[in-house]
């Protein structure tokens, strides 16, 4: 791997921050025009948080949470992910980066409809190469979801919240130093979305670090922290608290 | 990921679409099943030559009086081949071995009051020999395990020698059913036959034959034969010198063309031949080779073939570009899958290779078909064009070769395009 361990400045808690990151800006050209999406955006998201990151359509919000996720390259800035630089990652250097320690959890819960849940929560794991005991590895990550006994049937046959946990299983199947969380209650009735909130509490308490975009500020309501974005920005600083 | 999971990936991906995975390997059937026909063709034309010419061997070159095509008919032209241009042929040409020759005649056959009319083959001494090489008769009921001895085809006495032939020794031998009908049961080895008012020593009684095919053994008889020494024959059955058939041994199997060139220049100068006016000469005398015939006949089977390597041709690039399509509007549809995939981890080699592999395995489907349909075809061949179509075994692996090369070059394009979307775009994707 490329990525350099960047020692940890004085005056900083002793363990790094999962996520660090330095005037990540990024700019798509639209024909002739540039759109700005990201400008600047800094912050740090430590071990054990939960974070929700809020802002109105088109705040950039969910490019921040690409870059972050390494489904995306800034035009500027760099991004430091439990100690490592990202910045000059290979591509398939990222696709190992993001098997490895990030866990996605999408609006639209993008499983596969061909296989079951359980195959679903596979997923990453046969990406992996040789693996021992994959399937028994993803039946325990369907039990931490509360979905065990659904584990043979294939998406259509889910409900929508059912899917979602699907969908955090496989995220979680890997252990991933952070979850990556884009509107994941957005397509569900409220109260489906306040038990998959429930459930990401729950993550969250087990030890994992969880960062969640949303603009519904009651959904925002369960995390430990959160910014809030406007036009490309972090409007209320991105640090540790 | 593993190579199992990668299959087991590629086939739920063709699983979902059948029909369209089906009809995409149309192409591909026919083009592989073209492959299989054409080589089978070629094959059978060999064959085929190889079963009519038994008797040229690959170290023989036959010789012939050369026949030109004059007022609308075949006729002979220049010089007879004559006994003593094959009877000098071993020692004036160096490549040459020996010299078989061969005549056919007729005569009548007189033994007390018995009289034959018969068809007489003068022959040299090594017509034994020849007769084990060809292998279409055979002592009846010769064990089929057993090869044939030269020794077997003779019931009594003997066959005539190198040295009676140039001697012109008035000697004969006898098929077994041709002795019967002259002397009835007796015996015949040592008693004198009269042909054509010349009296001639029976040395030998040729044991009963049949033919080794089954199948020919009521139509071909080969007992009632008479075989003189050729140069016997020519003395007796002949007002006027005839024309000899000559099958050349040659003594370096590499070095056929030279034979080939020694002999025309041996029989050029033994012939007095002239050259025309473009300076060619007009030879009086033709060859033959195994070559030549197989040559000559897969010739007349390859207007059939070209036909079959166009459409083989035009079928596999029909097929590749089906497969290439159809991989097309797969990765297009399965966008979002693919941008899930990247997003928990898969590697551009991974999406190259689930798509690859579903490529190949559509091309390998469609090459094992194709191979069926070829092999269920070959039969047929004869009866669009009066060829024999023989099923090559290796075509079999170059065929399915061929369809997996078609699914691999024109599977990449498509894998790698949908190996190179990028994540965000491909998770957008609606």
């Amino acid at each position: 791997m490329m990525a350099t361990k960047v020692a940890p400045k004085e005056g900083q808690p002793a363990s790094d921050p999962v996520i660090q990151s330095h005037f990540l800006s990024r700019v798509y050209k639209m024909g002739s025009v540039d759109v700005h999406a990201l400008r600047d955006a800094s912050l740090q998201v430590h071990q054990g948080e939960f974070v929700a990151l809020m802002g109105s359509s088109g705040s950039g919000k969910s490019t921040l949470l690409h870059l972050l996720g390494c489904l995306d390259e800034p035009t500027s800035g760099s991004y430091i992910l439990e100690g490592h630089s990202v910045d000059r990652m290979s591509r398939n250097q990222r696709a190992r980066v993001r098997n490895e320690r990030i866990g996605f959890v999408f609006q639209t819960f993008n499983l596969l409809a061909r296989v079951s849940a359980l195959e679903n929560v596979t997923l990453p794991l046969l990406y992996r190469g040789r693996q021992k005991q994959v399937r028994e590895r993803a039946a325990a990550a369907l039990e931490r979801v509360g979905l065990d006994q659904r584990a043979g049937h294939k998406p259509m046959e889910l409900s929508g919240g059912e899917q979602q946990r699907v969908a955090i299983a496989r995220a979680i199947v890997t252990n991933p130093v952070i979850l990556l969380a884009d509107e994941p209650t957005g397509n569900l009735d409220s109260r489906t979305g306040e038990e998959i909130m429930q459930l990401l509490t729950k993550l969250n308490q087990e030890g994992s670090t969880i960062l969640m975009v949303t603009h519904d500020a009651e959904i925002a309501a369960y995390a430990h922290r959160t910014l809030h974005m406007h036009d490309g920005k972090i409007i209320n600083g991105g640090g540790a608290e | 990921m593993t190579f199992f999971n990668t299959i087991k990936t590629a086939l739920q991906g063709l699983a979902a679409n059948k029909l369209r995975s089906g009809l995409t390997t149309l192409g591909i059937i026919i083009g592989v099943a073209s492959v299989i026909v054409m080589l089978a063709l070629g094959n059978g034309a060999k064959a085929a030559v190889e079963a009519s010419f038994k008797f040229l061997g690959a170290d023989t070159i036959a010789v012939s009086r050369k026949q030109a095509f004059e007022d609308n008919e075949y006729r002979y032209i220049g010089e007879i081949l004559s006994y003593a241009d094959g009877l000098h042929m071993t020692n004036e040409v160096e490549l040459v071995e020996r010299v078989e020759m061969n005549v056919g005649g007729s005569g009548k056959i007189r033994y007390g009051s018995n009289v034959l009319d018969l068809g007489i083959a003068g022959v040299t001494a090594e017509i034994l020999d020849v007769l084990v090489f060809n292998d279409d008769v055979q002592p009846a009921g010769w064990p089929v395990d057993t090869p044939l001895t030269g020794g077997a085809f003779l019931s009594a006495g003997r066959f005539f020698t190198p040295a009676e032939v140039l001697a012109e020794a008035d000697v004969c031998v006898l098929g077994s059913e041709t002795a019967l009908d002259l002397f009835e049961g007796d015996n015949a080895v040592g008693e004198t036959v009269w042909v054509n008012r010349h009296r001639c020593l029976v040395i030998g009684v040729m044991s009963e034959l049949e033919s080794t095919n089954p199948d020919e053994r009521y139509s071909i008889s080969p007992n009632d034969a008479f075989y003189m020494p050729v140069s016997t024959a020519i003395n007796m059955l002949f007002d006027e010198e005839p024309s000899v058939y000559m099958i050349a041994r040659i003594n370096d199997q590499s070095r056929m063309d030279d034979a080939k060139n020694q002999i025309a220049d041996y029989l050029r100068e033994r012939h007095n031949v002239e050259k025309d006016g473009e300076g060619n000469y007009v030879d009086d005398f033709d060859f033959t080779t195994l070559q030549d015939v197989i040559g000559a006949e897969q010739e007349s089977a390859q207007t059939f073939s070209r036909l079959l390597v166009a459409m083989a041709t035009v079928s596999l690039i029909v097929g590749g570009i089906g497969i290439m399509n159809v991989m097309l509007v797969s990765v297009t549809e399965r966008t979002r899958e693919i941008g899930v995939r990247l997003a928990v981890g898969a590697r551009s080699r991974d999406v190259i290779g689930q798509f690859l592999l579903e490529a190949v395995i559509l091309s390998a489907v469609g090459g094992l078909l194709g191979i069926a349909v070829g092999i269920i075809v070959i039969p047929l061949a004869p009866m669009f064009d009066e060829v024999l179509a023989v099923l090559e075994p290796g075509s079999i692996p170059l065929a399915f070769g061929i369809a997996l090369l078609v699914g691999v070059v024109f599977g990449l394009y498509p894998a790698v395009r949908a190996a190179h979307l990028a994540p965000v775009e491909a998770l957008r994707y609606e």
